[in-house]
C-alpha cells in the first residue's frame, strides 16, 4: 500500500513536469491584443484601417486641443490666455506674452502631436501597399496619407521653423534613421516636401466621396492647402491659379455659404464651404476631438433664456481659456456680422436662445460653442460633436484676392476680397492701391480667420508680427520668435543632437 | 593521515561491537516541556560513530551494549547523556534551550533554526500583530523591524505601502510579495490578523534567492494558525472604537478669506469678490465632511485534535468607517484548516480562507474641502447647496452624496497538500495552492445640479466585475539529517507551475432611475449603453533547490539556486537564474569563547545572492497593435454612419525585455548578552537593481508615449540595520522590556543609459514635482529655488522672473545664471524617502496589569505640500498664510502676497518629512482565576496613533503612493487616530 502511495505522488508530480515543461505552457497567446503577424496584411479592411489612423491623430489633445491653442491662438493679437487670472492653464499665460521658453508644455505638445502624425502616415504609406486591394483604392490610400502628412508638415514648418524630415517609418535601433530623427533641414526643404506630397494627392484623390466617407482628403483640399503653402512661400502665381481652380469648380464643387454664421455649427458641417474639417461624432464609439471645446468653453456661466419652457439653467461650459480679446472685438467694422457670429460676449444671446447672464470673462469664443439644446450633445463635455474646420471657401477667395494683388491683378483682387466682405454683410472694399489693398487683405482675413488659429502664423508670414503683437503688450523679439524653440525634451530625448533655435 | 586514523577508529568500534554482549534499547524522544515527540533527534553511543535518529514519532531503536552511555542530540535542545544499563526502554524528554539562536524560522519552502540562516530574516509573531487595531499584517509591521518602512493612508480597506530596505524598482510594484500558506499575492486584505501564527520578512537577497524572479523587493511570508493536538480550544477577541482626525490643518475663517480673496483679486485688476462685513456663512468644510469613525472587530477561533486529525476554525467579522462621511468597509473572514495523518508515512491537509467584504468607498474630497470657500455654506435656508460661483470647486458634502461607489469581493483562497515521509529524514510534498476572486463593482452618479461647475445632466451607471483565479502547483522533496553527530544536512529541492488568468468586463449606461434596487443595465436608456472585456493570462514555471550544511553547530554554509521562467518575456529571455551563497558562525560555541562571559551567544553571518522582479507594469512584450476606443475611431460620413477603426504601430518595445534583478550582499552580528537578556541584531546591506525605467525617445520616432521601457538605469541601496530588545524582571510579579530597531538607507540612482527623462510627481496644475537622475534618490523632488520675497517692482525688473511676477511673489534663484528662469534653474531639493527610520516598544507586566507603548518614526526625508499650490482662483488659504502675508502694508510678511496664481514648484512647498509618532498604547487587565472552564479574561483599553510629533504644516507626513510620486500631499486621506476597548476571552 505505502508503495502505491509514493507511486500515485510521483505519477501525480511526473505529470506536472511534463506540464510545466512543455514549451507551451510559458507561450501563451496573449489575451486580448492582435500580434503582428501576417494576418493583419490579409485583411483587405486593415489597409484603409492603417489610413483612417492618420486621421485620428487629428483628435488627439496635443494635436488640436489645449497646446494648439496656446501655440497658434492665444498667442496672436486675436486672443488672450482668459480664464481665471491665476489659472495658468500650464503655460497659457507665457503663450499671451510670448515668453515661452523651449521648456514650456505647449511647445512639446504640438510637436509631438504633428510627428506622432507624421509617423502614423509613414506607417500608412508604408503598409498599404502590402495589402491585395485594387490598384486606384491603393492610390487613393496612400493619396490621403501623404495630404495628410503635408498638413502635420505646414504646422511643423510654421511652429519651428527647421524640423527634421522624416519620410518613412524609423527603426529605433538603426544610427541612420535616428541621425534622420534628429538632424533638421532647411525650411524650403520641407517646403518641396510638402509640395511633392499635395501635389501626389492632387494626383490621386477624388473630388467627392460617398455619403460614408465624406470627411476624407479630396482633390480641393489637397490644392487648397497648396495653394495655402505656395501663400506662405510668395509663389503667388501658383497660388493664384490654384485658388483660381477651386473656385471656378475645377477640382470640386465649392462655393461660400451665403450665411457666415453657420459655418461653424453643426448645419454647417461639410458644406460646400468646407475643404477639410477635423470630423467629430459622438456616442459610441467615440470619435471626437478630445477636449477641443471645454478649453474654451464659458467658465463659471450663469445662464437663463428666452422664452422656452421646460429648459433647465444650463448650457455647455468649460475652462474659459483663449478668450477673444478686446483688440479683436473692437476692431470689425460696423455691420460686420462676423464680429458676432465669432465672439460671445456677457449679455448675449445666442442662436440656442441662451442668455449669457454672467461669467468669468467678458468675452468667449463662439465658434467652439455648442449647444446643449439644438445640437447633438450628450453630456460629454470633453468630446462634442464639433467639426473642426481647417480650410474653408472664405480663405481660398483671401488667397486668391492677395495673390492676385501680388499679381497686380487689382480688379481680380477686390472682387475676391469683395466675394468675402458682402457675404458679411458690408459693402465693397475702397481699397485701391497695391499695399492699401494688401493691408485690407490682411484685415479682411483677420476677421474672416479670427478665432481658427491662423492668425499668429499670419502675421509671421506678413512680416509684421514683431509691430502688431508689441503694440498688444506682448514681449515678440524680432529674429527669435518668428519661430517656436524645439521643445528641450526633444533636444534631450535625441542626446543634444537636435539643435535650438536663434535666441533660444 | 587523517583517513588512516578513521579506518583505526572503525576498525576498533567493529572489535569493541564484536566483543561485547549487544542487545537492542527502543525508546521515545519528547519534548520536555510541550511532551509532543521529536523527529529527528541525533542519538549516539558516546566514544563512537555510532548511532541513529528519531523517526516521525519520535521513536528510535538502537544495538548497544549495557556499559554504553547514549547521548541525545537536537537542535535547541540541552542535550542529554544516559546510561543504558539494563533498561530495555529508554524514553527521553529533552529540555528546550531558550535559546534566541536555537528559534525556528520559516524560510523559503522549509524551516530553519536562526543559527542556521545565513541571510537577514526578520520573524514577528502573530499576536505582535493581531493586538494591533489594523485591517492588513502588512501595517501591524510598522516599527516592529528593522529594514521594513510602512507608509499608510487613513482610507478604509487599503493596502499599506511596504518597502523592504528602500527602493528598487522605479517604474513597477515597489512592494513585497506575501506568501501566504504557499499562495503567493500582493494583496493581503483577505487575511485576518487573527489568523496569522507567524510573519517572516525575508530582507536580502540570499533569503529571498528561493522565490526568484519575484523576490526583488522583497517577501514576507505568513504562516497561519492551525490546530494542535488536546483538547479544543476557544478564543474570543474583540474590540470596539472609533478613528478620528489626527492632525487638522487651520484654514482662515470666512472675513480673513474674503480679505485675502478680494486682494488678490486686486493685483489681478478684478472686483472684490467680497464685502467682508455682510458675510453670512463661516463654514468649516473639514468638519462638513468627516466625522468620528465607528470601527468594529470580532474574532472566534477554534481549535484542537487528535493525533490523527487536527482542526482549526475561524471567523471573523470587522468593520471600519472612514473619517469621510459615507466610506464604510466591512470584512468577514472564515478560515478553516484540518490536517490528517492517517498513516505514520502519510500527512494530508488542506487551508481555505474565505473573504467577503464590501466597500462604500467615497471621492476623496479632502482636496476639495482645502479648497472651498468658507463663505459658502453646506446647503442655504431654501435646502439649495452652497457653491462660490467664481471658484471652481465642487461642494464637497454635495459630492459625497451624489458619489455611490459600491465595492464587493468574494475571495477564496488556499491550499491542499499532501506530505509523505518514506523514508527517516525525507519528506516529500505536494500541494496546490489557489487563489480565486470576484469583484464586483457598481459606479452610479444620479441626475443633479448644484451650478453650471457642478453638474451631471443625466445619471450615468457602471458596472464591472473582475475575476481571477491563480493556482501554484507546488512539489518538493525535504531532507533534514544528521550525519555522525556533527554534520547537519538541510536539503530542498522542488518544482513548481503557476498560472495566473483574470478578466474584466464592464457595462455602462445612462439614465437609471436613483434606486438602488433599479442600478442595472436594463434599467437605462440601452442606445447609450458600452460595454467591454479584457483579460491577461501570464504563466510560470520553477525549479528551485536549497542546501544548509551545518558542522558541529558551530559553522553553516548555505547555497540556493532557482530557475524560472515566465510567459511574460520574449521567446529568448524567459528564463533566468537567480542564486544565493552564505556562511554563518557561531562564535560562542568556539572552545575559546566558553571563557568570556560577555556573550551567551553570537552569531556572524554573510550572504550573497541575485534575486529579480518580473512585476513590471509596461512590459508588454509583443508589438500589438493598439486599439482603444479613444483617438481609435474616427468618423466619416454623414451622421448615423458608425465611425470606422483606425490602426497603426505607435510602440516600440525593447526586445530584450526581461527580469530586473537585483544583486547584493548582507553581512551581520547576531547576538544575546548581559546573561541572556539583552539580544541585538547589527546588520549591513548593499544592494544593486537594474531598474527597468522608461527611456526617452524623441518624437520624430513615432512612439506614441514617446517611451521605451528598457532596463536602463541602476539604483542602489546600502544601508544599517539595528536591532535591540530588553526584557528583565524585576520582582516575581513585575516583568518587562524595552526594544528598539533603527534602520539608515541611504538610496541612488548609480547611473542611466540613454535619455532618461523620469519626471513625476503631477500636482493635477500643470505642474510636475520630482525627477529621477543619476547621483540622487529616487523620485527626488525637482524645484525652483525660493531666494526670497520680492519687495519692489525694480527689484523684479532686475532679476530674472516669470511672466507677471509682482512685489511680493517668491523670487526664484536663476541657478544657471542665463538671465531667465526655466525648467534649467530646476534644484533638487531631497526625496521622500527617509535617510533612517525607527521603531521603538516596551512593555511591562505588573500582577494582572499589562501595558505596552509601540511608536515609530523617520527622519531626514521630505514631503511636498502640493495642496498649497492648489490655486485656480479665489480658493481658500490656511490662516497662516494670509495672516503673514506679505503686502504693501505689511513688506516683512513672511508669506507671500494673496494670490490667485498657480504657483510654480518651489522650496516654499518643500517640508520637513520627519516624524515620531506614538503608534499604539495598550493598558490590560487580566481577571484572575475565572470560572465556567475560562482559562484566560483580558479586557484593554487601546489608542492607535494618538500623538504625533512632526514639523511637516499639513494633515500628515505618511503619504504612500507610486514610487516616483510618493511624499506629495494632494488629495492624501490622512492617518487617523483610533481609540477603542477590547477584551480576550479564551476557554
Amino acid at each position: 500500500m505505502k508503495k502505491y502511495n509514493i507511486l500515485i505522488i510521483i505519477l501525480i508530480a511526473t505529470a506536472f513536469i511534463f506540464n510545466a515543461c512543455e514549451k507551451d505552457w510559458l507561450n501563451p497567446a496573449p489575451e486580448n491584443q492582435l500580434v503582428v503577424t501576417d494576418s493583419t496584411f490579409v485583411l483587405p479592411e486593415n489597409a484603409t484601417k492603417f489610413v483612417n489612423a492618420c486621421y485620428t491623430n487629428l483628435l488627439t489633445w496635443e494635436e488640436s486641443a489645449f497646446s494648439w491653442m496656446g501655440v497658434a491662438s492665444i498667442t496672436s493679437d486675436d486672443a488672450d490666455k482668459g480664464s481665471d487670472p491665476g489659472d495658468l492653464g500650464a503655460d497659457k499665460d507665457q503663450m499671451d506674452a510670448i515668453t515661452y521658453t523651449s521648456t514650456s508644455l505647449s511647445v512639446g505638445e504640438v510637436w509631438k502631436g504633428n510627428y506622432q502624425g507624421v509617423s502614423n502616415c509613414n506607417q500608412a504609406i508604408a503598409n498599404v501597399p502590402k495589402f491585395e486591394i485594387a490598384e486606384d483604392l491603393k492610390n487613393r490610400l496612400i493619396g490621403e496619407a501623404r495630404f495628410l502628412r503635408a498638413l502635420y508638415y505646414f504646422n511643423l514648418v510654421r511652429c519651428y521653423g527647421e524640423v527634421p524630415l522624416v519620410d518613412k517609418v524609423l527603426d529605433a535601433e538603426n544610427p541612420d534613421d535616428l541621425d534622420k530623427a534628429n538632424t533638421r533641414v532647411p525650411v524650403d526643404q520641407i517646403y518641396t516636401f510638402i509640395e511633392e506630397d499635395l501635389n501626389y494627392a492632387i494626383s490621386v484623390l477624388p473630388a467627392g466621396y460617398d455619403a460614408s466617407n465624406i470627411g476624407r482628403a479630396t482633390k480641393g483640399a489637397a490644392t487648397g492647402f497648396l495653394a495655402k503653402a505656395k501663400m506662405y512661400q510668395q509663389k503667388w502665381q501658383e497660388a493664384y491659379d490654384l485658388t483660381e481652380q477651386i473656385i471656378n469648380g475645377q477640382v470640386g464643387n465649392f462655393a461660400l455659404v451665403p450665411d457666415y454664421s453657420t459655418i461653424w455649427r453643426e448645419i454647417g458641417e461639410n458644406s460646400t464651404e468646407s475643404l477639410f474639417e477635423i470630423q467629430a461624432r459622438i456616442g459610441l464609439p467615440v470619435a471626437a476631438v478630445q477636449q477641443y471645446c471645454s478649453p474654451q468653453g464659458v467658465r463659471g456661466g450663469q445662464f437663463s433664456f428666452v422664452g422656452i419652457e421646460g429648459r433647465d439653467t444650463s448650457a455647455v461650459g468649460g475652462w474659459g481659456f483663449n478668450t477673444p480679446s478686446e483688440d479683436l472685438f473692437n476692431s470689425y467694422e460696423t455691420g460686420d456680422v462676423r464680429k458676432k457670429a465669432t465672439i460671445i460676449s456677457i449679455g448675449d444671446t445666442l442662436f440656442d436662445q441662451v442668455i449669457i447672464v454672467n461669467a468669468a470673462n467678458q468675452h468667449y469664443n463662439y465658434k467652439s460653442y455648442v449647444s446643449k439644446y439644438l445640437e447633438s450633445y450628450n453630456g460629454n463635455d470633453d468630446r462634442t460633436n464639433k467639426n473642426v474646420r481647417i480650410l474653408r471657401m472664405g480663405e481660398i477667395y483671401l488667397i486668391n484676392a492677395e495673390a492676385a494683388n501680388e499679381l497686380a491683378n487689382t480688379p481680380k483682387a477686390q472682387a475676391s476680397m469683395n466675394a468675402v466682405r458682402n457675404r458679411a454683410g458690408l459693402g465693397n472694399t475702397t481699397a485701391a492701391s497695391q499695399s492699401d489693398l494688401r493691408m485690407a487683405i490682411w484685415k479682411e482675413r483677420r476677421w474672416e480667420l479670427a478665432m481658427e488659429y491662423d492668425r499668429f502664423f499670419d502675421l509671421i508670414r506678413q512680416g509684421r508680427a514683431g509691430e502688431v503683437l508689441r503694440a498688444q503688450g506682448k514681449s515678440f523679439v524680432d529674429g527669435k520668435n518668428e519661430v517656436f524653440p524645439i521643445p528641450q525634451s526633444e533636444i534631450s530625448a535625441s542626446g543634444n543632437k537636435l539643435t535650438q533655435n536663434p535666441g533660444y | 593521515m587523517k583517513l588512516k586514523l578513521l579506518l583505526f577508529l572503525l576498525l576498533s568500534v567493529c572489535i569493541v561491537q564484536a566483543y561485547a554482549q549487544e542487545r537492542t534499547v527502543t525508546g521515545t524522544v519528547s519534548d520536555g516541556k510541550e511532551g509532543t515527540t521529536l523527529p529527528g533527534v541525533n542519538i549516539v553511543i558516546k566514544g563512537t560513530v555510532t548511532g541513529t535518529v528519531t523517526d516521525f514519532d519520535g521513536n528510535y531503536s538502537l544495538k548497544v551494549i549495557s556499559t554504553a552511555v547514549l547521548e541525545f542530540s537536537y537542535i535547541g535542545y540541552e542535550p542529554q547523556e544516559i546510561v543504558v544499563g539494563d533498561q530495555p526502554v529508554i524514553d527521553v524528554a529533552l529540555n528546550p534551550t531558550a535559546a534566541f539562536l536555537d528559534e525556528v524560522v520559516v524560510v523559503g519552502y522549509g524551516q530553519l533554526f536562526k543559527s542556521q540562516i545565513v541571510g537577514s530574516i526578520s520573524k514577528i509573531e502573530g499576536n505582535e500583530i493581531a493586538s494591533v487595531p489594523v485591517l492588513t499584517a502588512a501595517q501591524g509591521l510598522q516599527g516592529k523591524t528593522s529594514g521594513v518602512q510602512v507608509v499608510s493612508s487613513g482610507k478604509p480597506g487599503a493596502q499599506s505601502d511596504v518597502r523592504i530596505r528602500g527602493i528598487s524598482s522605479v517604474t513597477g510594484d515597489a512592494n513585497p510579495i506575501y506568501v501566504v500558506d504557499g499562495v503567493i499575492t500582493k494583496d493581503i486584505t483577505n487575511i485576518n490578523t487573527s489568523d496569522i501564527k507567524s510573519m517572516e520578512i525575508l530582507k536580502d537577497a540570499s533569503s529571498q534567492a528561493i522565490y526568484g524572479s519575484r523576490a526583488g523587493n522583497g517577501v514576507i511570508i505568513i504562516t497561519t494558525k492551525a490546530g494542535e493536538a488536546g483538547k479544543m480550544k476557544i478564543n474570543f477577541d474583540s474590540y470596539v472604537g472609533f478613528r478620528s482626525m489626527t492632525s487638522k490643518v487651520k484654514m482662515a475663517d470666512a472675513r480673513t478669506y474674503a480679505e485675502y480673496t478680494n486682494e488678490a483679486r486686486a493685483y489681478d485688476g478684478q472686483e472684490p469678490l467680497f464685502d467682508p462685513d455682510t458675510l453670512r456663512y463661516d463654514t468649516d468644510w473639514f468638519d462638513a465632511v468627516t466625522r468620528n469613525g465607528l470601527m468594529n472587530n470580532y474574532n472566534l477561533s477554534i481549535q484542537g485534535g487528535t493525533e490523527k486529525v487536527t482542526y482549526y476554525f475561524s471567523a471573523g467579522y470587522f468593520t471600519d468607517n472612514g473619517i469621510i462621511k459615507g466610506n464604510d468597509y466591512s470584512r468577514y473572514v472564515f478560515r478553516l484548516s484540518n490536517d490528517f495523518k492517517p498513516a505514520k508515512f502519510i500527512k494530508l491537509g488542506y487551508n481555505l480562507n474565505l473573504n467577503v467584504s464590501k466597500n462604500n468607498n467615497k471621492p476623496n474630497v479632502f482636496e476639495d474641502a482645502y479648497r472651498m470657500a468658507p463663505t459658502a455654506p453646506v446647503k442655504y435656508e431654501n435646502g439649495d447647496w452652497g457653491y462660490l460661483q467664481a471658484l471652481s470647486v465642487a461642494n464637497p458634502v454635495a459630492r459625497l452624496e451624489y458619489h455611490n461607489d459600491i465595492f464587493k469581493q468574494l475571495r477564496l483562497a488556499g491550499n491542499i497538500y499532501a506530505e509523505l515521509m518514506p523514508i527517516d529524514g525525507i519528506t516529500f510534498r505536494s500541494s496546490f495552492n489557489f487563489d480565486n476572486y470576484n469583484n464586483n463593482g457598481t459606479i452610479y452618479v444620479p441626475e443633479y445640479y448644484i451650478w453650471s461647475g457642478q453638474q451631471n445632466d443625466i445619471s450615468q451607471l457602471t458596472i464591472s466585475n473582475s475575476r481571477g483565479f491563480e493556482y501554484i502547483a507546488d512539489n518538493n522533496l525535504n531532507f533534514i539529517r544528521n550525519f555522525a553527530g556533527s554534520h547537519d544536512v538541510n536539503f530542498t529541492i522542488g518544482y513548481s507551475a503557476e498560472r495566473n488568468k483574470s478578466n474584466y468586463t464592464y457595462g455602462y449606461v445612462t439614465d437609471v432611475p436613483d434606486q438602488i434596487n433599479l442600478w442595472y443595465i436594463d434599467q437605462g436608456d440601452l442606445t447609450t449603453a458600452t460595454s467591454g472585456s479584457s483579460g491577461n493570462l501570464n504563466t510560470r514555471a520553477s525549479a528551485y533547490g536549497r542546501l544548509t550544511y551545518t558542522y558541529n553547530r558551530r559553522y553553516s554554509i548555505s547555497g540556493s539556486l532557482r530557475r524560472d521562467g515566465s510567459s511574460n518575456f520574449p521567446v529568448d529571455q524567459k528564463w533566468g537564474t537567480f542564486y544565493s551563497v552564505g556562511a554563518t558562525w557561531l562564535v560562542t560555541q568556539e572552545e575559546f569563547m566558553s571563557s568570556q562571559k560577555i556573550f551567551d551567544e553570537l552569531k556572524v553571518r554573510g550572504s550573497y545572492g541575485k534575486v529579480g522582479n518580473d512585476n513590471i507594469g509596461n512590459l508588454n512584450v509583443l508589438t500589438g497593435i493598439g486599439v482603444t476606443i479613444l483617438n481609435n475611431y474616427y468618423a466619416f460620413g454623414e451622421s448615423g454612419v458608425s465611425p470606422v477603426q483606425a490602426i497603426t504601430f505607435n510602440q516600440i518595445k525593447d526586445a530584450f525585455a526581461t527580469w530586473e534583478p537585483t544583486k547584493g550582499y548582507d553581512i551581520g552580528i547576531e547576538f544575546l548578552t548581559l546573561s541572556r537578556r539583552l539580544s541585538g541584531e547589527v546588520g549591513f546591506y548593499n544592494k544593486l537593481t537594474n531598474a527597468y525605467v522608461n527611456v526617452s525617445l524623441p518624437s520624430t520616432v513615432g512612439d506614441a508615449d514617446k517611451t521605451v521601457f528598457s532596463q536602463a538605469a541602476e539604483i542602489r541601496n546600502k544601508g544599517v540595520e539595528l536591532g535591540l530588545n530588553w526584557s528583565d524582571k524585576i520582582s516575581k510579579s513585575i516583568t518587562y522590556y524595552v526594544g528598539a530597531n533603527l534602520t539608515f538607507n541611504k538610496n541612488n540612482v548609480e547611473s542611466v543609459k540613454g535619455n532618461l527623462q523620469l519626471k513625476g510627481g503631477s500636482l493635477g496644475n500643470g505642474e510636475v514635482v520630482t525627477y529621477t537622475v543619476e547621483g540622487e534618490p529616487v523620485g527626488s523632488f525637482w524645484v525652483y529655488d525660493v531666494e526670497g520675497i520680492y519687495q519692489s517692482q525694480e527689484e523684479i525688473d532686475a532679476s530674472p522672473h516669470f511672466t507677471g511676477a509682482k512685489p511680493g511673489d517668491l523670487k526664484y534663484k536663476d541657478v544657471n545664471e542665463d538671465g531667465v528662469l526655466s525648467e534649467l534653474d530646476r534644484i533638487f531639493a531631497g526625496s521622500y524617502q527617509p535617510k533612517f527610520y525607527y521603531g521603538i516598544n516596551a512593555g511591562i507586566n505588573w500582577k494582572q496589569l499589562d501595558f505596552g507603548i509601540d511608536c515609530y518614526g523617520n527622519a531626514g526625508n521630505k514631503v511636498y505640500n502640493g495642496k498649497k499650490g492648489l490655486r485656480f482662483g479665489n480658493d481658500e488659504i490656511e490662516e497662516d498664510r494670509a495672516l503673514n502675508r506679505w503686502s504693501a502694508n505689511n513688506p516683512n510678511g513672511t508669506e507671500p502676497r494673496a494670490s490667485n496664481s498657480i504657483p510654480k514648484p518651489s522650496t516654499y512647498f518643500v517640508e520637513s518629512g520627519s516624524f515620531f509618532r506614538i503608534n499604539n498604547v495598550t493598558l490590560g487587565y487580566t481577571i484572575p482565576a475565572v470560572k465556567w472552564h475560562i482559562t484566560k479574561l483580558r479586557f484593554y483599553v487601546s489608542a492607535q496613533n494618538p500623538l504625533i510629533f512632526k514639523k511637516y504644516s499639513g494633515f500628515t507626513p505618511e503619504l504612500p503612493g507610486s514610487v516616483t510620486s510618493s511624499g506629495i500631499e494632494l488629495n492624501i486621506y490622512p492617518v487617523t487616530s483610533t481609540y477603542l476597548v477590547g477584551v480576550n476571552l479564551s476557554f
